[in-house]
Protein backbone atom coordinates (compact mmCIF):
# COMPACT_ATOMS: atom_id res chain seq x y z
CA UNK A 1 0.00 0.00 0.00
CA UNK A 2 1.51 3.36 -0.87
CA UNK A 3 0.32 6.21 0.40
CA UNK A 4 1.54 9.65 -0.88
CA UNK A 5 2.07 13.03 1.29
CA UNK A 6 -0.68 14.57 -0.07
CA UNK A 7 -0.08 18.03 1.40
CA UNK A 8 3.19 19.87 2.28
CA UNK A 9 2.40 23.05 3.86
CA UNK A 10 4.15 25.98 3.19
CA UNK A 11 3.34 27.22 6.71
CA UNK A 12 3.41 24.01 8.20
CA UNK A 13 2.82 22.76 11.47
CA UNK A 14 5.36 20.09 10.48
CA UNK A 15 6.72 17.84 12.95
CA UNK A 16 7.62 14.38 13.23
CA UNK A 17 3.87 13.21 13.62
CA UNK A 18 2.36 16.56 11.96
CA UNK A 19 5.55 16.35 9.57
CA UNK A 20 3.61 14.24 6.83
CA UNK A 21 0.50 13.20 6.91
CA UNK A 22 1.05 9.47 6.61
CA UNK A 23 3.67 9.02 8.88
CA UNK A 24 1.76 10.19 11.23
CA UNK A 25 -1.35 7.63 10.33
CA UNK A 26 0.49 5.28 10.53
CA UNK A 27 1.84 6.37 14.00
CA UNK A 28 -0.83 5.35 15.97
CA UNK A 29 -0.83 2.38 14.28
CA UNK A 30 2.88 1.73 15.64
CA UNK A 31 1.73 2.61 18.82
CA UNK A 32 -1.32 0.19 18.99
CA UNK A 33 0.88 -2.81 19.10
CA UNK A 34 3.07 -1.34 21.96
CA UNK A 35 2.28 -2.03 25.39
CA UNK A 36 2.33 1.78 27.86
CA UNK A 37 5.65 1.02 28.96
CA UNK A 38 6.94 0.78 25.15
CA UNK A 39 5.20 3.14 23.59
CA UNK A 40 6.92 5.97 25.87
CA UNK A 41 10.20 4.50 25.00
CA UNK A 42 9.15 4.39 21.51
CA UNK A 43 8.22 7.74 21.75
CA UNK A 44 11.05 8.69 23.51
CA UNK A 45 12.99 10.87 21.59
CA UNK A 46 10.00 12.94 20.64
CA UNK A 47 9.39 15.51 24.17
CA UNK A 48 13.01 16.28 23.60
CA UNK A 49 12.93 17.57 20.09
CA UNK A 50 9.38 19.20 20.20
CA UNK A 51 10.86 21.13 23.38
CA UNK A 52 13.74 21.95 21.47
CA UNK A 53 11.93 23.50 18.69
CA UNK A 54 8.67 24.83 19.71
CA UNK A 55 10.64 26.60 22.64
CA UNK A 56 12.62 28.14 19.71
CA UNK A 57 12.50 31.15 17.72
CA UNK A 58 9.77 32.98 19.97
CA UNK A 59 11.09 36.40 21.06
CA UNK A 60 14.34 37.37 18.53
CA UNK A 61 14.78 41.26 20.11
CA UNK A 62 14.88 42.64 23.42
CA UNK A 63 13.45 46.12 22.27
CA UNK A 64 9.69 46.65 22.97
CA UNK A 65 8.36 49.91 22.16
CA UNK A 66 7.01 52.12 25.30
CA UNK A 67 3.76 52.44 23.23
CA UNK A 68 2.71 52.59 19.64
CA UNK A 69 -0.04 50.68 17.32
CA UNK A 70 2.20 47.86 15.14
CA UNK A 71 2.26 44.62 14.53
CA UNK A 72 4.15 41.66 11.98
CA UNK A 73 3.08 38.28 10.66
CA UNK A 74 5.83 35.51 9.81
CA UNK A 75 6.67 32.38 9.78
CA UNK A 76 9.35 30.58 11.97
CA UNK A 77 11.02 27.92 11.00
CA UNK A 78 13.10 25.36 14.08
CA UNK A 79 15.15 22.08 13.59
CA UNK A 80 16.70 19.95 15.44
CA UNK A 81 19.05 17.02 14.71
CA UNK A 82 18.21 13.22 16.00
CA UNK A 83 21.47 11.77 17.46
CA UNK A 84 22.34 7.81 17.35
CA UNK A 85 21.38 7.10 20.84
CA UNK A 86 17.61 8.05 19.52
CA UNK A 87 16.79 5.44 17.22
CA UNK A 88 17.06 2.31 19.48
CA UNK A 89 15.45 1.33 22.69
CA UNK A 90 15.71 -1.77 25.13
CA UNK A 91 11.81 -2.97 25.64
CA UNK A 92 10.25 -4.25 28.53
CA UNK A 93 8.56 -7.61 28.61
CA UNK A 94 4.17 -6.27 28.14
CA UNK A 95 2.48 -8.51 30.23
CA UNK A 96 1.89 -11.91 28.99
CA UNK A 97 5.10 -12.02 27.44
CA UNK A 98 8.22 -13.74 28.96
CA UNK A 99 11.37 -13.45 26.59
CA UNK A 100 14.11 -15.31 26.19
CA UNK A 101 17.91 -14.15 25.43
CA UNK A 102 18.95 -12.47 23.52
CA UNK A 103 17.19 -9.80 24.67
CA UNK A 104 16.61 -7.08 21.03
CA UNK A 105 16.71 -3.55 20.75
CA UNK A 106 13.70 -2.40 18.90
CA UNK A 107 13.98 0.95 16.72
CA UNK A 108 11.89 4.22 18.33
CA UNK A 109 9.44 6.67 16.52
CA UNK A 110 12.59 8.10 14.29
CA UNK A 111 14.94 4.44 14.47
CA UNK A 112 15.00 1.99 11.62
CA UNK A 113 11.84 0.85 9.43
CA UNK A 114 11.89 -2.67 10.06
CA UNK A 115 10.14 -4.62 12.78
CA UNK A 116 11.80 -6.10 15.49
CA UNK A 117 11.22 -9.99 16.65
CA UNK A 118 11.29 -11.03 20.20
CA UNK A 119 11.69 -14.94 20.98
CA UNK A 120 10.00 -15.98 23.88
CA UNK A 121 8.94 -18.30 26.41
CA UNK A 122 7.48 -21.58 24.80
CA UNK A 123 8.62 -20.96 20.79
CA UNK A 124 6.12 -17.20 21.08
CA UNK A 125 7.43 -13.96 18.75
CA UNK A 126 6.50 -10.64 19.65
CA UNK A 127 7.61 -7.50 17.25
CA UNK A 128 8.09 -4.86 17.94
CA UNK A 129 7.63 -2.15 15.24
CA UNK A 130 9.53 -0.34 13.10
CA UNK A 131 10.13 3.61 13.08
CA UNK A 132 10.24 6.15 10.77
CA UNK A 133 13.99 6.90 9.47
CA UNK A 134 13.71 10.05 10.84
CA UNK A 135 17.65 11.76 11.09
CA UNK A 136 16.19 15.44 11.62
CA UNK A 137 12.91 17.27 13.00
CA UNK A 138 11.89 20.52 11.77
CA UNK A 139 9.00 22.35 13.30
CA UNK A 140 7.35 25.69 11.52
CA UNK A 141 4.97 27.90 13.11
CA UNK A 142 3.20 31.56 11.59
CA UNK A 143 3.95 34.19 14.50
CA UNK A 144 1.79 37.25 14.56
CA UNK A 145 3.63 40.18 17.09
CA UNK A 146 1.42 42.72 18.31
CA UNK A 147 1.78 45.56 20.03
CA UNK A 148 3.09 47.88 21.88
CA UNK A 149 1.04 48.83 25.46
CA UNK A 150 2.80 49.88 28.57
CA UNK A 151 6.28 48.70 27.33
CA UNK A 152 4.31 44.97 26.25
CA UNK A 153 3.82 43.08 23.21
CA UNK A 154 1.57 40.00 22.67
CA UNK A 155 2.92 37.22 20.63
CA UNK A 156 0.54 34.54 19.05
CA UNK A 157 1.52 31.52 17.10
CA UNK A 158 -1.40 29.11 15.98
CA UNK A 159 -1.96 26.68 13.35
CA UNK A 160 -5.10 24.05 12.49
CA UNK A 161 -5.58 21.94 10.20
CA UNK A 162 -8.24 18.80 9.79
CA UNK A 163 -7.62 15.96 7.92
CA UNK A 164 -11.39 14.36 7.34
CA UNK A 165 -11.07 12.03 5.06
CA UNK A 166 -8.10 10.59 6.54
CA UNK A 167 -9.04 7.18 9.40
CA UNK A 168 -6.25 7.95 11.33
CA UNK A 169 -5.25 11.52 11.98
CA UNK A 170 -8.54 14.11 12.12
CA UNK A 171 -6.94 16.98 13.50
CA UNK A 172 -3.70 18.29 14.15
CA UNK A 173 -4.22 21.98 16.09
CA UNK A 174 -1.25 24.51 17.52
CA UNK A 175 -1.38 26.84 19.64
CA UNK A 176 0.31 29.41 21.38
CA UNK A 177 0.32 32.50 23.29
CA UNK A 178 2.81 35.03 24.91
CA UNK A 179 4.00 38.56 26.03
CA UNK A 180 7.48 40.15 26.21
CA UNK A 181 7.89 43.55 28.51
CA UNK A 182 10.28 45.50 28.12
CA UNK A 183 13.05 45.68 31.55
CA UNK A 184 15.66 48.16 29.78
CA UNK A 185 12.99 50.75 30.25
CA UNK A 186 13.54 50.87 33.94
CA UNK A 187 16.88 50.67 33.86
CA UNK A 188 18.23 53.38 31.29
CA UNK A 189 21.86 52.62 31.53
CA UNK A 190 21.98 49.55 30.11
CA UNK A 191 24.03 49.91 26.62
CA UNK A 192 21.25 47.01 25.11
CA UNK A 193 17.70 46.41 25.12
CA UNK A 194 16.41 43.87 27.98
CA UNK A 195 12.76 42.34 27.47
CA UNK A 196 11.50 39.38 29.86
CA UNK A 197 9.24 37.22 27.64
CA UNK A 198 6.51 34.23 28.35
CA UNK A 199 4.94 31.93 26.46
CA UNK A 200 2.81 29.04 26.74
CA UNK A 201 2.02 26.53 23.49
CA UNK A 202 -0.34 23.80 23.05
CA UNK A 203 -0.35 21.50 20.04
CA UNK A 204 -1.87 18.55 19.81
CA UNK A 205 -2.66 15.62 17.22
CA UNK A 206 -6.24 13.49 17.05
CA UNK A 207 -7.09 15.30 20.17
CA UNK A 208 -4.90 12.71 22.50
CA UNK A 209 -3.33 11.10 20.61
CA UNK A 210 0.07 13.29 20.96
CA UNK A 211 -1.15 16.06 23.46
CA UNK A 212 2.21 18.75 24.12
CA UNK A 213 2.00 21.76 26.54
CA UNK A 214 5.13 23.35 26.56
CA UNK A 215 6.17 26.66 28.70
CA UNK A 216 8.77 29.39 27.57
CA UNK A 217 10.19 32.18 30.16
CA UNK A 218 13.46 34.29 29.04
CA UNK A 219 15.08 37.07 28.94
CA UNK A 220 16.39 38.19 25.86
CA UNK A 221 19.02 41.00 25.03
CA UNK A 222 19.59 42.99 22.00
CA UNK A 223 21.49 46.05 20.39
CA UNK A 224 20.94 47.56 16.89
CA UNK A 225 24.13 47.86 14.84
CA UNK A 226 22.34 49.91 11.44
CA UNK A 227 20.06 46.70 9.87
CA UNK A 228 21.67 44.71 12.48
CA UNK A 229 20.60 43.21 15.72
CA UNK A 230 22.08 40.55 16.90
CA UNK A 231 20.63 39.25 20.35
CA UNK A 232 20.99 36.93 22.91
CA UNK A 233 18.49 34.96 25.38
CA UNK A 234 18.94 32.58 28.81
CA UNK A 235 15.63 31.08 29.49
CA UNK A 236 13.58 28.18 31.58
CA UNK A 237 11.86 25.77 28.91
CA UNK A 238 9.01 23.21 30.58
CA UNK A 239 7.39 20.38 28.11
CA UNK A 240 4.72 17.76 29.11
CA UNK A 241 3.90 15.32 26.34
CA UNK A 242 1.08 12.34 26.81
CA UNK A 243 -0.44 10.03 24.39
CA UNK A 244 -3.14 8.11 24.06
CA UNK A 245 -4.19 5.48 21.98
CA UNK A 246 -6.08 2.21 20.77
CA UNK A 247 -4.27 -1.05 22.06
CA UNK A 248 -4.71 -3.26 18.60
CA UNK A 249 -4.94 -6.41 20.84
CA UNK A 250 -8.35 -5.08 22.33
CA UNK A 251 -9.68 -2.89 19.30
CA UNK A 252 -12.68 -0.49 20.36
CA UNK A 253 -12.03 -1.99 24.28
CA UNK A 254 -8.65 -0.66 25.17
CA UNK A 255 -7.16 2.76 25.15
CA UNK A 256 -3.58 2.71 26.46
CA UNK A 257 -2.40 6.27 28.41
CA UNK A 258 0.93 7.26 27.87
CA UNK A 259 2.09 9.99 31.04
CA UNK A 260 5.13 11.47 29.96
CA UNK A 261 7.25 12.78 32.36
CA UNK A 262 7.54 16.67 32.36
CA UNK A 263 10.79 17.68 31.33
CA UNK A 264 12.70 21.41 31.97
CA UNK A 265 15.75 22.40 30.58
CA UNK A 266 17.46 25.98 30.81
CA UNK A 267 17.63 27.27 27.23
CA UNK A 268 20.37 29.83 25.68
CA UNK A 269 20.30 31.37 22.66
CA UNK A 270 21.99 33.21 20.10
CA UNK A 271 21.13 34.85 16.84
CA UNK A 272 20.60 37.56 14.50
CA UNK A 273 18.17 39.93 13.12
CA UNK A 274 18.01 42.06 10.13
CA UNK A 275 15.71 44.78 9.37
CA UNK A 276 15.42 44.95 5.79
CA UNK A 277 13.08 47.33 3.74
CA UNK A 278 9.88 44.96 3.22
CA UNK A 279 10.77 42.32 5.74
CA UNK A 280 12.89 40.92 8.88
CA UNK A 281 14.86 38.25 9.09
CA UNK A 282 16.27 36.41 11.72
CA UNK A 283 18.64 33.61 12.08
CA UNK A 284 19.81 32.12 15.56
CA UNK A 285 20.95 28.47 17.43
CA UNK A 286 19.68 27.22 20.66
CA UNK A 287 21.52 25.21 23.67
CA UNK A 288 18.10 23.67 24.77
CA UNK A 289 16.54 20.46 25.37
CA UNK A 290 17.90 19.06 21.97
CA UNK A 291 20.25 21.71 20.09
CA UNK A 292 19.26 23.03 16.97
CA UNK A 293 18.65 26.15 14.94
CA UNK A 294 15.89 28.08 13.83
CA UNK A 295 15.21 30.84 10.85
CA UNK A 296 12.21 33.45 10.46
CA UNK A 297 10.35 35.78 8.08
CA UNK A 298 7.88 38.75 9.35
CA UNK A 299 6.43 41.57 7.94
CA UNK A 300 5.30 45.06 9.53
CA UNK A 301 6.47 46.83 12.12
CA UNK A 302 6.46 45.92 15.77
CA UNK B 1 33.14 51.37 13.46
CA UNK B 2 35.35 48.71 14.17
CA UNK B 3 32.42 47.16 16.56
CA UNK B 4 30.36 47.76 13.07
CA UNK B 5 32.46 45.72 11.01
CA UNK B 6 32.60 43.13 13.46
CA UNK B 7 28.71 42.18 13.34
CA UNK B 8 28.12 41.37 9.57
CA UNK B 9 30.70 38.70 10.02
CA UNK B 10 29.05 37.28 12.92
CA UNK B 11 25.71 37.20 11.22
CA UNK B 12 28.08 35.70 8.28
CA UNK B 13 28.78 32.31 10.66
CA UNK B 14 26.01 32.43 11.93
CA UNK B 15 24.35 31.89 8.08
CA UNK B 16 26.76 29.37 7.27
CA UNK B 17 26.09 27.52 10.37
CA UNK B 18 22.01 27.66 9.95
CA UNK B 19 22.86 26.78 5.91
CA UNK B 20 25.47 23.86 7.16
CA UNK B 21 21.54 22.35 8.71
CA UNK B 22 20.25 23.55 6.12
CA UNK B 23 18.64 20.00 5.70
CA UNK B 24 17.31 20.40 8.87
CA UNK B 25 14.73 23.96 8.22
CA UNK B 26 13.92 22.33 4.43
CA UNK B 27 13.12 18.78 5.16
CA UNK B 28 13.54 17.05 2.34
CA UNK B 29 10.74 14.21 1.42
CA UNK B 30 11.23 11.16 1.22
CA UNK B 31 9.28 8.02 0.75
CA UNK B 32 10.12 4.90 3.92
CA UNK B 33 9.03 1.24 3.23
CA UNK B 34 7.68 0.89 7.73
CA UNK B 35 7.57 -2.49 8.41
CA UNK B 36 4.03 -2.42 11.27
CA UNK B 37 3.57 -4.73 13.76
CA UNK B 38 -0.02 -5.13 14.78
CA UNK B 39 -1.52 -7.42 17.50
CA UNK B 40 -4.72 -9.54 17.42
CA UNK B 41 -6.69 -12.05 19.18
CA UNK B 42 -9.24 -14.78 19.20
CA UNK B 43 -11.02 -16.48 21.81
CA UNK B 44 -12.47 -19.85 22.25
CA UNK B 45 -14.95 -20.66 24.70
CA UNK B 46 -15.10 -23.96 26.77
CA UNK B 47 -18.35 -24.79 28.72
CA UNK B 48 -16.61 -27.57 31.62
CA UNK B 49 -19.70 -29.09 32.95
CA UNK B 50 -19.79 -32.57 34.60
CA UNK B 51 -16.75 -34.14 34.88
CA UNK B 52 -15.71 -35.73 38.53
CA UNK B 53 -11.99 -35.74 39.59
CA UNK B 54 -10.20 -36.31 36.34
CA UNK B 55 -11.15 -33.59 34.12
CA UNK B 56 -10.93 -34.29 30.43
CA UNK B 57 -12.49 -32.83 27.49
CA UNK B 58 -11.75 -32.01 23.67
CA UNK B 59 -13.26 -28.91 21.87
CA UNK B 60 -12.55 -28.53 17.95
CA UNK B 61 -12.71 -25.05 17.07
CA UNK B 62 -12.42 -23.71 13.22
CA UNK B 63 -9.95 -20.46 14.17
CA UNK B 64 -11.46 -18.28 11.73
CA UNK B 65 -14.87 -17.84 13.57
CA UNK B 66 -13.16 -15.68 16.24
CA UNK B 67 -10.05 -14.62 13.99
CA UNK B 68 -10.65 -12.12 10.52
CA UNK B 69 -7.07 -11.46 9.58
CA UNK B 70 -8.26 -9.42 6.44
CA UNK B 71 -10.00 -6.92 8.83
CA UNK B 72 -6.68 -6.25 11.17
CA UNK B 73 -5.11 -5.85 8.73
CA UNK B 74 -7.23 -3.54 6.99
CA UNK B 75 -7.91 -1.28 10.19
CA UNK B 76 -4.12 -0.95 10.41
CA UNK B 77 -4.35 0.11 6.56
CA UNK B 78 -2.09 -3.24 5.69
CA UNK B 79 -2.42 -4.67 2.39
CA UNK B 80 -2.58 -8.33 2.85
CA UNK B 81 -0.16 -8.70 0.26
CA UNK B 82 2.65 -6.98 2.13
CA UNK B 83 2.23 -8.72 5.45
CA UNK B 84 5.83 -10.11 6.42
CA UNK B 85 4.80 -12.68 9.32
CA UNK B 86 2.42 -13.64 11.45
CA UNK B 87 3.20 -15.32 15.06
CA UNK B 88 1.75 -16.69 18.09
CA UNK B 89 2.87 -13.93 21.33
CA UNK B 90 1.30 -16.03 24.17
CA UNK B 91 -2.23 -17.71 25.14
CA UNK B 92 -4.01 -16.38 28.00
CA UNK B 93 -7.02 -18.02 29.68
CA UNK B 94 -9.66 -16.64 32.23
CA UNK B 95 -12.70 -18.38 34.13
CA UNK B 96 -16.35 -16.05 32.41
CA UNK B 97 -19.04 -17.93 34.94
CA UNK B 98 -17.56 -19.83 37.65
CA UNK B 99 -17.88 -23.14 39.63
CA UNK B 100 -20.66 -22.84 42.11
CA UNK B 101 -18.63 -25.46 44.23
CA UNK B 102 -16.28 -23.17 46.71
CA UNK B 103 -12.45 -24.31 46.14
CA UNK B 104 -13.35 -25.41 42.64
CA UNK B 105 -9.55 -25.61 40.71
CA UNK B 106 -7.80 -27.31 37.82
CA UNK B 107 -4.86 -28.95 39.21
CA UNK B 108 -1.70 -29.57 36.65
CA UNK B 109 -3.86 -28.99 34.09
CA UNK B 110 -2.46 -29.20 30.23
CA UNK B 111 -3.77 -28.24 26.89
CA UNK B 112 -3.04 -29.90 23.17
CA UNK B 113 -3.72 -28.92 20.24
CA UNK B 114 -4.37 -31.23 17.07
CA UNK B 115 -4.65 -29.97 13.32
CA UNK B 116 -4.86 -32.05 10.68
CA UNK B 117 -2.93 -34.98 10.88
CA UNK B 118 -0.04 -33.06 13.44
CA UNK B 119 -1.31 -35.85 16.09
CA UNK B 120 -1.38 -34.03 19.56
CA UNK B 121 0.86 -31.30 20.76
CA UNK B 122 1.44 -29.83 23.92
CA UNK B 123 0.97 -26.01 24.31
CA UNK B 124 -0.28 -25.67 27.61
CA UNK B 125 1.86 -27.52 30.47
CA UNK B 126 1.04 -27.81 34.07
CA UNK B 127 -1.21 -24.66 34.61
CA UNK B 128 -2.96 -24.70 38.03
CA UNK B 129 -6.69 -22.95 38.00
CA UNK B 130 -8.86 -21.62 40.84
CA UNK B 131 -12.59 -21.78 39.07
CA UNK B 132 -14.72 -20.69 41.69
CA UNK B 133 -14.65 -17.11 40.81
CA UNK B 134 -14.82 -15.49 37.52
CA UNK B 135 -11.11 -14.25 36.65
CA UNK B 136 -9.34 -11.67 34.52
CA UNK B 137 -7.12 -12.53 31.95
CA UNK B 138 -4.31 -14.74 33.36
CA UNK B 139 -0.68 -15.81 31.42
CA UNK B 140 -0.77 -19.66 30.26
CA UNK B 141 2.88 -20.87 30.97
CA UNK B 142 3.42 -22.39 27.27
CA UNK B 143 4.85 -25.52 27.06
CA UNK B 144 8.99 -25.43 26.99
CA UNK B 145 8.89 -27.66 23.40
CA UNK B 146 7.64 -25.53 21.21
CA UNK B 147 5.92 -27.58 18.94
CA UNK B 148 1.98 -26.46 19.42
CA UNK B 149 3.47 -23.12 18.45
CA UNK B 150 5.22 -24.35 15.64
CA UNK B 151 1.72 -25.64 14.83
CA UNK B 152 -0.34 -22.77 15.19
CA UNK B 153 2.48 -20.15 13.41
CA UNK B 154 2.25 -22.70 10.59
CA UNK B 155 -1.77 -22.33 10.70
CA UNK B 156 -1.80 -18.25 10.62
CA UNK B 157 0.80 -18.67 7.76
CA UNK B 158 -1.89 -20.96 6.10
CA UNK B 159 -4.55 -18.22 6.33
CA UNK B 160 -2.03 -15.26 5.76
CA UNK B 161 -1.61 -16.97 2.32
CA UNK B 162 -4.91 -17.85 1.33
CA UNK B 163 -5.77 -13.77 1.88
CA UNK B 164 -7.98 -12.42 0.82
CA UNK B 165 -9.73 -15.41 1.07
CA UNK B 166 -10.09 -18.24 3.53
CA UNK B 167 -8.22 -21.82 3.31
CA UNK B 168 -9.83 -24.64 4.04
CA UNK B 169 -11.77 -25.23 7.12
CA UNK B 170 -9.84 -28.77 7.86
CA UNK B 171 -6.13 -25.86 7.57
CA UNK B 172 -7.69 -24.00 10.24
CA UNK B 173 -10.02 -26.04 12.58
CA UNK B 174 -7.79 -26.98 15.77
CA UNK B 175 -8.91 -29.82 18.30
CA UNK B 176 -8.07 -28.83 22.14
CA UNK B 177 -7.56 -31.30 24.53
CA UNK B 178 -7.93 -30.32 27.91
CA UNK B 179 -6.58 -32.90 31.17
CA UNK B 180 -5.85 -32.09 34.44
CA UNK B 181 -7.49 -33.22 37.75
CA UNK B 182 -10.55 -31.65 39.28
CA UNK B 183 -10.44 -30.47 42.61
CA UNK B 184 -12.30 -30.63 45.35
CA UNK B 185 -12.89 -34.68 44.26
CA UNK B 186 -16.36 -36.52 43.64
CA UNK B 187 -18.49 -32.99 43.17
CA UNK B 188 -18.96 -32.35 38.99
CA UNK B 189 -17.52 -29.43 37.54
CA UNK B 190 -19.73 -26.51 35.97
CA UNK B 191 -17.78 -23.94 35.06
CA UNK B 192 -17.06 -21.91 31.80
CA UNK B 193 -13.61 -20.49 30.50
CA UNK B 194 -11.92 -19.14 27.48
CA UNK B 195 -8.73 -19.78 25.92
CA UNK B 196 -6.82 -16.30 24.13
CA UNK B 197 -4.67 -16.80 21.76
CA UNK B 198 -2.85 -13.51 21.08
CA UNK B 199 -1.36 -13.20 17.39
CA UNK B 200 1.74 -10.20 16.45
CA UNK B 201 1.54 -9.37 12.69
CA UNK B 202 3.72 -7.56 10.61
CA UNK B 203 3.52 -5.65 7.43
CA UNK B 204 5.01 -3.20 5.24
CA UNK B 205 3.69 0.19 4.29
CA UNK B 206 5.03 2.84 2.43
CA UNK B 207 4.91 6.81 4.09
CA UNK B 208 6.93 9.50 3.17
CA UNK B 209 8.61 11.06 5.66
CA UNK B 210 10.77 14.61 6.26
CA UNK B 211 14.47 13.79 6.55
Amino acid sequence: MRRRLAVILALAVLVLAGGTRPAGAQLSENLGALSGDNARRYLGPLPDALSGTMNSAIFTSGKVPSMGLGFSIGVKVMGVRFSDADRLFTPTDPAGFTSVAPIQQAPTVVGGTSAVSQNGQGGAILYYPGGFDIGEFAFAAPQLTIGSVMSTRAVVRWFGMSFASDNFIDKISFFGIGAQHSISQYLPALPADLALGVFYQKFKINEGLLDTKAFHIDVTGSRSFSILQPYAAIGYDSFKMDASYEDTNTPGVNTIAVDFDRKSNVHLTAGVLANLMFATLHAEANIAATNGVAVGISFGRQ
Amino acid sequence: MRRFRFWPRLALLLALGVMNGGCLLIPEIKDRIVELAVGGTTVVEFVSLGTVNNHDETNSVNILDGFNLGQILADAGIDYSRVTDIALSGVEYRVTVADPQPGRQIVNGNVTIARGLSGELDLISGFDAAADAVTGWQVAPLDPGGAAVTEINAMLNDIRTALPGNPPAGQTTLTYHVTGQSVPNLVPTNFTWELKIKITITGTVTVSVPT
